[in-house]
């Protein structure tokens, strides 16, 4: 019995043993999965448990203009910042902070809020950007505001405020979707390039981070610094731009009183940008700290679009500037240079009239008096002969389609319709109509005023593409490529655009420069914004005070100089203001003056 | 077999002894002394040095009740057990508040703690009724009733404490041994099934923070900063030590307090966080050894009482290994169960040796004929 006992005692033991090795060994598979399978996936985890990392801004590249003037630089700065774990009683800290610095109310819950969110060791950015007087008061009450340090940094600054605004551009925070997977981006103080230069060589400007990674323990204690690698500060960048020159640019649009336009001055040759205004502007310091909502919206709602780089995404119908190539394709087509049209002030078409700008007409003309003086009936002959096949190519060619590859970020493209566009999204047959709007470079036809200073670099420099760009040194190794065009019918299209300004019954001949040396040829367009009634055509045309600013007519002016030896194209907008030889016209002439003047200096 | 009538001289006992067990128990021991040198940062205080004074009276208390006469032992079974439950009675009125808890008894300088005296004073009334009854008996429906109260009446009360991982390790326990004595099976298979049942009532009568846990246990990542922050934070230092560990003093979870109660109930995991897999491998080797030594000393013994006295020691020492581990790589919830002779705490380690002690006392005795009755 006492066997018996015994014996179910020791199978039952030996029958539980076996289910403990086997429970051990469950636990033995169960830390190899983790041990081993999982092994990378937690030492990640754990490394995030205890690692914070700190990146340290690189300073940005700062810009110059091409005679080493600074453009974009940074300046030192100050602000006041509080590590939370230091302040031995964090209120009494607050509250004398308050007084010290005059901090609202509304400052203070702020400040609250972005130390609640942070671990106690991690500094909070109380107030950026302090004036002296600020500074100075902190410094004298520093003994009783433990916790609380001066930390100096760089804040971009731009001496050409809202001038250079457009061509140089901004810094500002980044957003979400530019700083997804970037963690250095997403750290409070990050600014990235925004817009213009600053955008566009981002890369070059930015530098590389700096890194500081600190062990902390679960509180968030610093325990130790495990890792110190210094930022690398970004590049500097040499531009073509000249700051006298576009300080001049401004000064010129005041003078004319000009609300919105834009104006791009070239080096022909080389495609250097030397000046690029665009009209208003706006104050580029504004978006440092990010721009408040106020002045956001009167910036978003102003009627004269100052965020609008209008020399690069301005879109304007090049109107009698169009009458270059317009010219140049009849001449290259074998049209005689002293074939003659007599211009009535209309030229018809079946039952419809079209008008010349001057209503009584300009008589007997041939090429080269219709050019200087700008006749339309001419041009409305020349485009009916050779049709509009060839302006339209020639146009393409001279770069009035495609986008010039200036390197800024946001270039418009011109547009260009053809018969084909026509059909296809106006699902209309292209008319002889369109034809003759064409030779006046009115109806289908937009440009930017940059591609249309490209254009006429094309023609002054006998014929070579340029890419206009605004980094020195850029294009000085590049081959130009050259543009298939009878060189005799440029010739004779350059002495037709000189005399617009200099023969006395030019379309601009009261805006001639007088020094020889810097006398400038060139060619206005006034672009109509709509169409002219024949109810106001029969009243003796339209007094500007009487219709409403933004139906207007656009004043537009492309001019180079000097005319002996042509090295420099302006294309100059003035939205609105009427007729180009009156508005336009004095202002590319005061440009390429002091554009000359300037580079004499060198 | 030879019969033994008389006990040894404890000279002779002393030779005697079972030098592999208390090589093992100090090799386990020593483990603990190095992880709670870790755990405070590399420095004896404030739990190795503690720790190893602990253990110098455990050591003296496990060679003193090894060397007991086991029929005093039988003797003073049921009285050990009867003090036992009226401290656990005691401590339900005088109680003092500790970790939401009431569990100890302050006596003079120390704190007794009686769920711990009722783990050894259960294993041996259990050991010794059964060792006074036949097969017959034990296999009878009728001598069921006596060690279900034996068990359930001190489970409920350390489970009103509320401990419920002390609870499950009594009921665990007791049942096995019942097992082991030889009732029969289909009480214990008919038992489970009545358990299963009932599973939904006994969920009623736990506290808050005990469904918590076994919510959180559930689904850990649920309330990653919440309950599910220690299980998460136990997985992350285990996965992160690797094959090989970070190394000794190099834990990053627990050196910076990610881990909670390292010293304590998660030492284990700082074990593997700073040994890595091999480590464990070699701990719960160790572990297994032990606990093989308990069986082979239990399958020796001539009379129940040792037989059941060495099982039950084993068991008991399997189910605090196993419920551990098992809490901190997250197979079971949270219960607040100790590492044996490697967590830090003096009551709970001396209340091991003891136990171990009761062990040794089983296997000097191995060949002792114990009368049923003294």
């Amino acid at each position: 019995m006492r066997q018996q006992a015994y014996q179910k005692t020791v199978q039952r033991i030996l029958g539980i043993a076996f289910f403990k090795a086997f429970l051990l060994l469950v636990i033995m598979g169960r830390l190899y999965v983790l041990q081993v399978f999982y092994s990378d996936r937690y030492a990640t985890l754990s490394d995030d448990n205890r690692i914070r990392t700190r990146f340290i801004f690189p300073q940005r590249g700062e810009i110059f203009d091409r005679h080493h003037r600074l453009l974009a630089q940074n300046v030192q700065n100050y602000s006041a910042i509080l590590i939370p774990e230091d302040a031995e009683n964090l209120e009494q800290t607050l509250k004398t902070l308050q007084i010290v610095l005059k901090l609202n109310q509304e400052d203070m819950t702020a400040i609250r809020k972005s130390i609640k969110q942070r671990p106690k060791f991690f500094p909070t950015v109380i107030r950026d950007d302090l004036s002296w007087n600020q500074l100075a008061r902190l410094e004298v009450n520093m003994l009783s505001l433990p916790g609380i340090y001066i930390e100096h940094g760089f804040k971009r600054q731009y001496p050409l405020g809202k001038i250079g605004a457009h061509v140089i551009g901004y810094v500002s925070a980044p957003s979400a979707l530019e700083a997804q997977g970037n963690k250095a981006l997403m750290m409070p103080g990050a600014k990235i390039g925004k817009s213009a230069i600053e955008s566009f060589y981002e890369d070059h400007l930015k530098g590389v981070s700096g890194q500081k990674d600190m062990e902390v323990d679960a509180r968030g204690r610093l325990v130790r610094e495990l890792k110190y690698v210094s930022p690398i500060p970004g590049n500097d960048l040499h531009l073509t731009l000249d700051e006298d020159l576009q300080r001049a640019m401004a000064e010129v649009f005041e003078e004319q009183k000009v609300e919105s336009g834009a104006a791009v001055v070239l080096n022909s040759n080389t495609g250097e940008v030397l000046g690029l205004i665009s009209v208003p502007g706006f104050n580029p310091e504004l978006f440092y700290h990010g721009i408040d909502l106020e002045n956001w919206n009167a910036l978003l709602k102003d009627p004269y679009k100052p965020m609008t780089n209008k020399a690069i995404s301005g879109l304007y119908s090049p109107a009698s500037i169009f009458k270059i190539i317009v010219a140049l394709a009849a001449l290259q087509t074998g049209h005689s240079l002293h074939e003659e049209h007599s211009c009535p002030g209309y030229y018809r078409l079946g039952n419809h009239r079209f008008h010349c700008w001057r209503k009584e007409g300009h008589g007997r003309v041939n090429l080269y008096q219709a050019i200087v003086r700008s006749c339309d009936v001419y041009f409305y002959h020349l485009a009916a002969k050779i049709g509009e096949k060839p302006i339209l190519e020639l146009a393409k060619l001279f770069g009035l389609k495609d986008i010039t590859g200036i390197d800024l970020p946001n270039e418009a493209g011109g547009f260009l319709a053809d018969p084909d566009w026509k059909k296809r999204v106006r699902k209309e047959q292209w008319r002889m109509a369109d034809t003759i709007l064409t030779a006046i470079g009115q109806a289908y036809i937009l440009s930017t005023p940059l591609q249309m200073a490209v254009m006429m670099a094309q023609v002054v420099n006998g014929g070579y593409k340029i890419k206009p760009t605004l980094l020195k040194g850029q294009n000085e190794a590049t081959p130009l490529e050259k543009i298939e065009i009878d060189q005799d019918s440029v010739s004779i299209l350059q002495k037709a655009l000189v005399d617009v300004v200099n023969s006395p019954g030019g379309t601009s001949y009261h805006t001639r420069i007088r020094e020889e040396k810097y006398a400038m040829g060139g060619k206005t367009g006034t672009a109509q914004v709509r169409r002219i009634s024949m109810q106001e055509r029969q009243q003796g045309g339209r007094k500007d005070a009487a219709i409403p600013w933004h139906l207007r007519d656009n004043a537009l002016f492309v001019g180079f100089a000097p005319t002996h030896a042509p090295q420099y194209v302006v294309a100059v907008i003035a939205e609105h203001k009427g007729f180009g030889g009156m508005v336009a016209a004095p202002i590319a002439s005061k440009i390429l003056k002091k554009t000359q003047e300037v580079m004499e200096r060198k | 077999m030879v019969a033994q009538e008389q006990s040894l001289t404890w000279q002779q006992k002393i030779k005697d002894l079972n030098f592999s067990i208390i090589g093992l128990i100090c090799l386990l021991s020593f483990i603990g002394f190095i992880l709670l040198y870790s755990a405070g940062g590399g420095s004896f205080s404030p739990w190795a040095f503690s720790q190893m004074t602990k253990f110098v009276v455990g050591f003296a208390l496990m060679i003193v009740v090894a060397l007991l006469d086991a029929n005093l032992l039988m003797r003073y079974a049921y009285i050990i057990y009867g003090t036992a439950l009226v401290l656990l009675v005691l401590v339900q009125i005088f109680g003092m508040i500790g970790m939401g808890a009431q569990r100890w008894i302050s006596v003079g300088f120390f704190r007794l703690q009686p769920s711990e005296l009722m783990k050894i004073g259960l294993v041996l009334t259990l050991a010794c009724y059964y060792h006074r009854l036949s097969l017959e008996e034990i296999e009878s429906p009728q001598f069921l009733w006596g060690p279900l109260l034996f068990i359930f009446v001190p489970a409920i009360l350390v489970l009103k404490q509320p401990d419920l991982g002390t609870a499950v390790l009594l009921i665990i326990i007791g049942i096995s041994l019942m097992f082991v004595a030889g009732a029969k099976l289909w009480y214990f298979v008919g038992a489970f099934g009545g358990l299963l049942a009932t599973l939904p009532v006994m969920w009623g009568f736990l506290k808050t923070y005990q469904k918590k846990r076994i919510l959180t246990f559930i689904n850990p990542e649920e309330d990653p900063l919440g309950s599910g922050y220690h299980i998460l934070q136990s997985k992350i230092a285990l996965g992160s030590g690797g094959v090989f560990g970070k190394g000794f003093l190099k834990g990053t979870q627990s050196h910076l307090n990610f881990l909670p109660e390292k010293q304590t109930d998660f030492i284990f995991t700082m074990f593997c966080e700073e040994f890595g897999l091999v480590g464990a491998f070699i701990l719960i080797t160790l572990y297994g050894l032990l606990i093989f030594q308990c069986l082979m000393i239990a399958v020796r013994c001539r009379s129940a009482f040792g037989r059941l006295l060495a099982f039950g020691m084993g068991m008991s020492l399997f189910i605090y290994v196993f419920i551990n581990m098992a809490m901190v790589i997250g197979l079971v919830p949270v219960v607040g169960v100790p590492l044996p002779f490697i967590s830090y705490g003096g009551t709970s380690l001396i209340t091991l040796m003891v136990g171990v002690g009761l062990l040794l006392n089983a296997d000097l005795n191995q060949s002792l004929k114990i009368p049923r009755y003294q």
